[in-house]
């Protein structure tokens, strides 16, 4: 089920009045039947890969909580982790594994070219595959305790907002707020209006329309240099848009249950580096491959050389977890570059103290390795990735290159104009906690928007493939 | 990279009233109140005038049926070259889709005002969207939206077209969509031009039978294409449902049906080379010809004609619509010799 479509928006309004109206003693069980309608609803057949990889982290939980000694927990938890990671390759990488061994076969003449493999990715894997994992190693740590209430783990593992497409909840902060409910106070129905309108927002305004006006310019695989530059800053935003928006729809809908779900996106284009844009951008996902990853290979811990392998290594698995295929890799691999690049130059120069002016010469820089990388993201292709680069040095542009993005900058001076407040305030709720007045017509404007410019029967999250 | 979740959820000391929410639910009120005493746009107008007279206009024996795009043939011009004393109704509805005419016939024949022969001509490009916002909202009765939801529609579009109908901010969304995008302000000089019925339109082209307009210069240019028909022909799921629909329901009431592809201008195929455009509109004729007997074609190829025969991509001018109608009243008089109806 979309967040963006009608069958979503129905089955929102009758969980909510079900569970107001059933109170806090059904809650859990009530969302938790939700959750599950939710899942089945695009194909219930993958209900049992949920609930097997559900079971290997709740049983494998209880057990590594149980063993006292540390290398038995470590054997179970190695199990847990290689039968979760296991399941997400088969599903999610075994059709590209085979392409490519296929590719290479044929190249050496050793057998022919054969179809490129078709499979069905289950909707949220990647998602899910991770939180269960951050799951299992976190109770091995000891930082989590192992959850004993089976119902209480499986509304953890699927409540429906986070659950196809994020925030990787973790334990320490989903689970508490599971197994002690709250009710929800206006607060939280304030917050979460705003939040799911801004979300929707973002997501069928600005990200639908500007991916209206680059996929043309994508799918035709010509470009001069204002078309590349077109993409890349269409992309930019329209991702930016597209993950942040379903982010903010899913903490809004999680609000008015009385949940608060992580932050993912924290103004990320204000980055002033590589690695501030990754404390920024998918913070879910970026702490995620920085403590069960980065951090495990041994991080910044074993000299300069090691650091540099780490970043890349795992880089290159963040860039394939976003897909199977070689742009992505392609993405990881540049992101790996740019974050060692950077760390050398800190460390050949030393942490210095931005002026204001310095500040803004970071970000501005940092938002051009930004847009280039998004440019590596959008592209379908090795081949048009390279053609899109080179066109970056011709120098031509179409006549109407100025036309087209004079009618992108609406979407873009959109984002601006709601978020830059809330990024100078540091204050979420800079546009809830106004004079009622005020606040009523922010709701308003972004009500109509949503009606009027959004893109109906428009493109799924972009998450969704991931 | 610690995210510190406690910043991104206020607990603030008092509890905040839920003023700002009432204020935006009675403004959400005074907007919907004020779009309600709105008038309707042209098109609106039109279809729903013309749907009406539907009921009271005597029935002629042969009927065209499509959308704007159909709506300029020249009726007269088609019965002088059929003869035989057959009559020709124009009963093509401007910004409609195929979806509309299995309703529209469905009516008539609950009034007893159904043709013999149906000529149904919709523009090839109009089959890639039902337009199912503008059905629900402003054309089916209660009991047709109920009907639409039996055949087997999507419940999440049934919902949106039944929300559609009861809020008028998105019954005119797609007027105010055009307005804030492109500045486009056609529907408000729209509200004052009035209605097209079926017998004015007929009235006036009688006028013009025997003295063709004067032909004007090509006035299409790449530019002015839109994105839908630069690509291949889309068949929209309900627009070929309702298609069988109709084929069916015109069979069990002996009605048969003569589709005639409209011409596209020149400048589509040699400004947008795709040879593989017209293959999913040719291979759904021929499968629908298959598969409904009382189904006839005039041809499967898609025609052209020179650009200068259109005021825009979509539509005829009315040299255009005038030279089409002759050769359209040819070819049917031809089919109507081969398959006497009467």
């Amino acid at each position: 089920m979309l967040f963006n479509s009608i069958d979503f928006l129905v089955f929102l309004a009758i969980t909510l009045a079900v569970v107001k109206a059933a109170g806090l003693r059904l809650r859990n069980w009530l969302l938790l039947i939700a959750s599950i309608v939710f899942y089945g609803w695009w194909d219930f057949r993958y209900l049992g890969l949920l609930g097997f990889n559900c079971a290997v982290a709740y049983y494998g939980g209880i057990a590594i909580g149980n063993a006292s000694d540390p290398r038995k927990k470590r054997m179970l938890c190695s199990v847990c982790v290689t039968v979760s990671v296991g399941l997400l390759c088969f599903f999610k990488y075994r059709g590209f594994f085979l392409d490519n061994v296929h590719d290479v076969m044929a190249s050496l003449g050793l057998g022919k070219a054969a179809e490129p493999y078709k499979f069905i990715l289950p909707v949220g894997i990647s998602f899910y595959t991770f939180q269960a994992i951050a799951y299992v190693v976190d109770v091995c740590r000891g930082t989590t305790k192992a959850c004993t209430n089976l119902r209480d783990f499986l509304l953890f593992k699927t409540f429906f907002p986070q659950l196809v497409a994020g925030p990787i909840e973790r334990a320490n902060n989903l689970l508490p707020q599971i197994e002690n409910p709250r009710r929800v106070n206006n607060s939280d129905i304030l917050e979460g209006l705003f939040l799911v309108l801004w979300g929707y927002c973002k997501k069928v305004v600005i990200a639908d329309n500007l991916a209206l006006k680059i996929s043309p310019i994508c799918s035709s695989g010509q470009f001069d240099t204002g078309d590349v530059i077109l993409v890349a800053i269409g992309f930019t935003f329209q991702a930016y848009g597209d993950f942040s928006g379903y982010t903010d729809i899913a903490r809004g809908v999680a609000r008015w249950f009385g949940v608060s779900l992580m932050q993912n996106f924290n103004f990320p284009y204000f980055a002033t580096s590589p690695q501030d844009f990754w404390r920024r951008w998918h913070i879910s996902l970026g702490s995620w491959l920085r403590e069960y990853l980065y951090i495990p290979l041994g991080g910044n811990r074993k000299g300069k050389f090691r650091t540099w392998l780490n970043l890349m290594i795992t880089m290159l698995i963040g860039g394939l977890w976003h897909g199977p295929s070689w742009p992505y890799v392609i993405w990881g691999a540049y992101q790996g570059t740019i974050l060692s690049l950077h760390r050398s130059w800190v460390a050949w120069r030393g942490e210095r103290r931005h002026s204001v002016a310095s500040r803004i010469l970071c970000i501005g820089g940092n938002f051009i390795l930004t847009i280039y990388g998004m440019l590596i993201f959008r592209l379908a292709s090795w081949e048009q990735i390279v053609t899109a680069t080179g066109a970056i040095f011709q120098f031509q542009t179409e006549p109407d290159f100025i036309g087209k993005l004079v009618r992108m900058l609406p979407y873009i001076l959109l984002i601006l104009l709601v978020e830059t407040p809330i990024f100078a305030t540091h204050n979420p709720w800079f546009w809830v906690k106004r004079r009622p007045v005020i606040t009523a017509l922010v709701f308003l404007v972004l009500f109509y928007l949503i009606l009027i410019l959004g893109v109906t029967g428009g493109d799924q999250f972009i998450y969704f493939a991931f | 990279m610690e995210t510190n979740s406690s910043t991104l959820h206020s607990e603030p000391a008092t509890e905040p009233n839920l003023t700002p929410l009432w204020l935006f639910i009675i403004g959400v009120l005074v907007i919907e109140s004020l779009l309600r005493i709105m008038p309707e746009g042209f098109m609106t107008r039109t279809v729903q005038h013309r749907a009406e007279e539907i009921r009271y206009l005597p029935p002629a024996d042969i009927q065209l049926m499509g959308d704007s795009a159909t709506s300029s043939l020249r009726v007269a011009l088609l019965e002088r070259f059929i003869g035989e004393g057959h009559q020709v109704s124009n009963y093509a509805l401007p910004g409609t889709t195929p979806l509309f005419n299995y309703f529209v016939l469905r009516r008539q024949i609950t009034e007893k005002k159904a043709p013999k022969l149906i000529v149904l001509a919709p523009h090839p490009f109009t089959w890639g969207d039902p337009f199912l916002d503008r059905f629900m909202a402003r054309f089916a009765t209660p009991e047709e939206s109920a009907r639409f939801l039996r055949d087997g529609v999507k419940f999440g579009d049934w919902l949106y077209g039944t929300l559609c109908r009861l809020s008028y901010s998105l019954r005119y969304r797609e007027e105010l969509y055009k307005f804030i995008t492109v500045g486009d302000t056609l529907f408000f000089k729209n509200l004052e031009i009035p209605v097209s019925s079926v017998q004015n339109t007929r009235a006036k082209i009688s006028m013009e039978e025997h003295q063709p307009p004067e032909p004007v210069g090509a006035l299409l240019t790449k530019t002015n294409v839109p994105p839908l028909l630069r690509a291949p022909i889309f068949i929209h799921p309900y627009n070929e449902l309702y298609l069988d629909k109709l084929c069916t329901l015109a069979a069990a009431n002996n009605i048969k049906i003569v589709w005639m592809t409209l011409p596209l201008p020149e400048m589509l195929r040699r400004d947008f080379p795709n040879p593989e455009r017209m293959r999913a509109y040719q291979d759904f004729v021929a499968r629908k010809k298959a598969l409904h007997p009382n189904l006839f074609t005039l041809s499967v190829a898609i025609p052209e004609l020179p650009d200068s025969h259109y005021q825009d991509p979509w539509h005829f001018n009315s040299y255009g619509a005038w030279m089409f109608s002759q050769s359209a009243g040819k070819q049917l008089a031809d089919w109507i010799r081969e398959h006497p109806f009467k």
